[in-house]
């Protein structure tokens, strides 16, 4: 059992955790005061740096979940060890999953008047976020640790599949959410928006990988206390 | 920083609203984590002789 190493990798993380979180306020600072007010939206348009980026990591998480789900399954000698990382993936896409939907009607009441409406984005979203909780829901009532992986990892890959319809949701549906504004050429926001804003997705992507390992390590002794109770070895 | 067309709230307290929900569910996120990973640590400090015990968890 490398007890001693775990530790040590715990302890590397967490030690970077307060350098990400300052990386991540200048990065905000960029977004709050360096930037000019946008025409259209006025001030209330600063909180798409922080609104695109949460919604991008929960994207990013949610796939990474799914992508290790399914290596597990092939690699079946890897499959304790993956099922940690989709694990600690599945969680912080859910966080940033519920953050999109906390920034984005924070974002929607001065700019279209309602907190929430059922358009094709949100409520994808949304159906996004409660498979999340599914996944959650089904890991907490499995008994069986094995069930319980398997059973987890056949949700993460279906909550990865309600990814590119949540992104893809905008173009497919007349949605009153605007529709892509960087990706797409000819698109309306400036290169000192888009610059910021891309400041803003690398070091948010930054933060929740480093939230990420810790994450990790916490899943990783939980599931060596489980089997140090239950008499078993940890094969990880 | 005034009033704005927005009912009667400011502009203000949307933008550090945003970022306030965000800047605390990512700090309570990563305490939660580092709380359980203690937990675990220290429980298994005290079933197991094979995990390191050198305090510094």
């Amino acid at each position: 059992m490398p007890d001693v190493d775990f530790q040590k990798k715990f302890r590397f993380w967490r030690a970077w955790l307060l350098p990400v979180m300052v990386l991540q306020l200048v990065a905000w600072y960029f977004g709050l005061f360096w930037i000019g007010a946008d025409k259209d939206q006025g001030e209330v348009f600063r909180i798409m740096f922080v609104h695109v980026p949460v919604a991008w990591c929960a994207f990013w998480w949610i796939i990474a979940a799914a992508v290790f789900a399914v290596i597990g399954f092939v690699r079946k000698s890897a499959f304790e060890t993956l099922d940690q990382c989709s694990h600690a993936a599945i969680d912080l896409g859910t966080v940033f999953a519920a953050l999109a939907l906390a920034t984005g009607s924070i974002w929607g009441r001065p700019t279209w008047g309602v907190w929430w409406d059922w358009d094709p984005r949100l409520t994808s979203t949304l159906v996004l976020f409660l498979v999340c909780c599914a996944y959650h829901v089904l890991r907490s009532f499995t008994p069986d640790i094995q069930a319980r992986r398997t059973s987890a990892q056949i949700v993460a890959i279906f909550a990865a599949v309600n990814v590119p319809i949540v992104y893809y949701s905008v173009n497919i549906w007349r949605s009153l959410h605007q529709p892509q504004t960087f990706v797409k050429k000819g698109g309306n926001a400036s290169a000192d928006v888009g610059m910021v804003l891309l400041i803003n997705t690398i070091v948010m992507l930054l933060l929740s990988y480093v939230i990420y390992r810790v994450r990790r390590s916490a899943i990783d002794a939980e599931e060596r206390l489980e089997a140090v109770r239950e008499g078993g070895g940890f094969h990880g | 920083m005034g009033e704005s067309e927005f009912g009667n709230i400011s502009w203000v307290y949307y933008v550090v609203g945003a970022y306030g929900v965000v800047a605390v569910t990512l700090a309570l996120f990563a305490v939660n984590s580092l709380g359980r990973y203690k937990k675990a640590v220290q429980s298994l400090n005290e079933e197991t002789p094979l995990v390191d015990k050198s305090g510094k968890n």
